[in-house]
């Protein structure tokens, strides 16, 4: 396995806590961290590899959002501005 | 910082697009942070059973898309942005459905995230392409 060398700035409150930690844990921790991150957006990928959404009709879609939104904003400038 | 529109953020449910890459990337790499008005949500779920018969996913992959996009997007309370409303009504003139996302954009300081051609064109030096944010969070080239 390849090896990388992370550098991080943390808090020397925090560096002080985390002195005692050892570079096999350190090693599994960052491992893990980025693991579950790629691995959440690996799932993602690829059920939108799935989508069957054109681009037309994500822009009607797109398009009632903002209709809807800029009502709402417009009520609610006058109720609160007058 | 930049404010996400609705067309970036139903555009992620795309395959292949640019804007659900810019979201997963800055996901890993906490570059930017990125903002919508209050009630974009609400409105989004109105169009949910549309969104999910449209995307054909099952309802645990749409879910979890929203649920994704819904940690990525920080929503902003309409009162710290309403104010500028007038003046982005003004900007936009005839496409005034995205002033709340200009009034948040020029109360925050920060630029719209939109592959919106028109509102491109109306507030150009206020707007950022997906591809431009895309971009700025690869890598440069050597």
């Amino acid at each position: 396995m390849e090896e990388v060398v992370l550098r991080l700035q943390v808090p020397e409150d925090l560096a002080r806590d985390l002195k005692g930690i050892s570079k096999e844990d350190w090693s599994i921790f960052v491992g893990r961290v980025l693991r579950e991150k790629i691995e959440r957006i690996a799932a993602l990928e690829r059920s939108l590899e799935k989508s069957k959404l054109s681009q037309k009709k994500a822009d009607e879609i797109a398009d009632k959002i903002n209709c809807g939104l800029a009502e709402k904003y417009d009520k609610l400038y006058k109720k609160t501005y007058g | 910082m930049y404010v996400a529109d609705s067309n970036v953020v139903i555009s992620c449910l795309l395959s292949g697009g640019v804007p659900y890459r810019v979201f997963f990337l800055n996901y890993l790499l906490e570059k930017h942070v990125f903002i919508a008005p209050e009630f974009l949500w609400v409105e989004v779920d109105k169009h949910r059973d549309e969104l999910s018969e449209e995307t054909k996913l099952s309802p645990k992959e749409f879910e979890d898309i929203i649920t994704f996009l819904k940690e990525e997007i920080t929503v902003i309370p309409a009162m710290q942005f309403l104010d500028m409303l007038p003046v982005a009504k003004e900007i936009l003139s005839a496409h005034q459905k995205d002033s709340m996302y200009l009034a948040l954009a020029l109360k925050t300081d920060s630029k719209i995230m939109t592959g919106d051609g028109k509102f491109r064109k109306l507030c150009p030096e206020k707007i950022i392409t997906p591809r431009q944010v895309l971009d700025e969070l690869l890598p440069e080239k050597g």
